[in-house]
């Protein structure tokens, strides 16, 4: 085991007599360097010391006492900042204790259920601060499980100091469609009936009908032999004229900004949390700003000093050419319009409608005439 | 002065040198400190490790920053890494 050193420095004449004397009075001494001619420099065990200075004393040499180093040095530093130290290892030991701990309970997609899932967890106890090996995981997903006949799956799980809970609601099975069942062709769109051609069931409308959305077309049914009329799935293709239209708005206006001269400079004090201390900003309406972040060191957090100019800016409202914005409008009123037209859409007519609305803003609408096939199959639903 | 009285027929190069006269005088030139000193044992520290000096009555002749005679009864000499 390592011993205690003391450091000396002894001053006298015949340094190599006092080496002698003290080895044969039974000093260990260690790391002896003669500095001068009349100066030495050793350590003795910290146990010897006492000893060791009356017999310096007693020859009649001067001795100084050297500062600590070393392991002496780590001992004396922690007689003096032993509260400082214990107050530090008790903090610590407390912080460990309390990562045991679940500090906080998140719970995720409970939607509706969230009041159940909370009244579940006070009944078992489960609540910030509880000790994690209480925790049975299993048994709490199985009985929440249990408790909440539309909840699909749940899982929980300890992350660090908190507990997350998981739920995902079920989806409700959608009905049943049966293919043997009847079904009509009913109209998915208003329009103009031009063409009908029925497969199977019985023609509702004619060419030149004006039909609505979701009014049958081929209804699914059949006469057949004696009278006897018989329910079958309806199927045909049934071709209407239709319109969409798609609207566009271009302001005929637009901002200028000039600058007017004014500028001003702040600066701030910034954390990676937010503003310390601030000037005032100055009160332009409407200003450019330029920032200039400067790192200045670190006061146990990261700090920058921010310098911000600002330049005031004056917006002026410049008309625009008329005939350019409204071409401007119909372009992109007809762009919209096309994207909404399916791909076996056969496109009659189409023409673009226009108008000046409020704040000087042109709306163009695209009307677009379709020859398209309406007709969907509607099933019978059986539960 | 004792150093003076030791043999110098080798020039001092700067390196380590070990003259001993019978078994009661040692000069060593060039060492590096007085590691430990007691119990009648010396090691002296040199360049490349170390050398302990074991006897019988044995005392520091002479000491300086780069020199030390030992006298006594001087029974091993042993080079350490």
């Amino acid at each position: 085991m390592k011993r205690l050193l003391k450091d000396y420095q002894v001053s006298g004449s015949g340094v190599e007599r006092l080496l002698n004397v003290l080895e044969k009075e039974g000093f260990h001494l260690q790391d002896i360097a003669r500095k001068k001619k009349q100066r030495l420099d050793f350590s003795a065990p910290l146990d010897q010391s006492a000893r060791l200075e009356e017999s310096l004393k007693s020859m009649g040499f001067s001795f100084q006492v050297l500062p600590a180093r070393g392991l002496l040095k780590r001992v004396v530093s922690f007689h003096r900042n032993r509260f400082l130290i214990v107050i530090s290892g008790l903090l610590l030991m407390a912080a460990l204790c309390s990562l045991r701990f679940i500090w906080k309970i998140n719970i995720t997609g409970a939607g509706s259920y969230l009041g159940e899932v909370n009244g579940y967890l006070r009944e078992c106890g489960i609540a910030p601060f509880v000790y994690k090996g209480s925790l049975d995981l299993q048994k709490l997903c199985e009985d929440l499980l249990y408790r909440l006949p539309r909840v699909a799956w749940v899982r929980a799980e300890i992350r660090g100091v908190e507990l997350e809970i998981r739920i995902t609601q079920g989806v409700p099975q959608p009905a049943v469609i049966s293919d043997t069942d009847a079904g009509n062709v009913t109209a998915a769109l208003d329009g103009v009936v031009q063409s009908i051609l029925v497969f199977r069931g019985t023609a509702m409308v004619k060419p030149g009908d004006t039909v609505k959305q979701g009014q049958v077309l081929i209804a699914g049914k059949e006469n057949r032999e004696a009278g006897k009329e018989a329910l079958v799935q309806a199927g045909g293709k049934v071709y209407a004229r239709t319109w969409r239209s798609a609207d566009a708005f271009v302001s005929a206006e637009r901002l200028r900004e000039s600058a007017t001269g004014r500028e001003s400079e702040t600066s701030r004090l910034v954390t990676p949390w937010g503003t310390v201390v601030s000037q005032p900003s100055p009160d332009y309406l409407t200003y450019d700003q330029e920032i200039r972040r400067i790192y200045i060191g670190e006061a146990w957090v990261p700090l920058w000093l921010e310098k911000v100019k600002y330049k005031e800016i004056a917006l002026e409202k410049i008309p625009e050419d008329i005939e350019a914005t409204k071409a401007e409008a119909g372009a992109l009123a007809m762009r919209k319009l096309l994207s909404l037209c399916g791909k076996n859409d056969e496109i009659i007519d189409k023409w673009l409608n226009f108008c000046m609305i409020e704040g000087d803003t042109i709306q163009a609408t695209a009307t677009a005439e379709l020859m398209t096939e309406i007709g969907v199959y509607t099933p019978q639903i059986s539960n | 002065m004792l150093l003076n009285d030791c043999a110098a027929w080798m020039p001092s190069i700067g390196k380590l040198r070990v003259v001993i006269s019978e078994n009661k005088q040692l000069l060593v030139e060039e060492h590096r400190g007085i590691l430990e000193y007691a119990d009648q044992r010396l090691v002296l520290g040199l360049e490349k490790g170390r050398l302990v000096i074991s006897g019988q009555n044995i005392e520091i002749g002479e000491y300086t920053d780069r020199d030390i005679v030992v006298l006594g009864k001087i029974r091993s000499m042993e080079f350490m890494e």
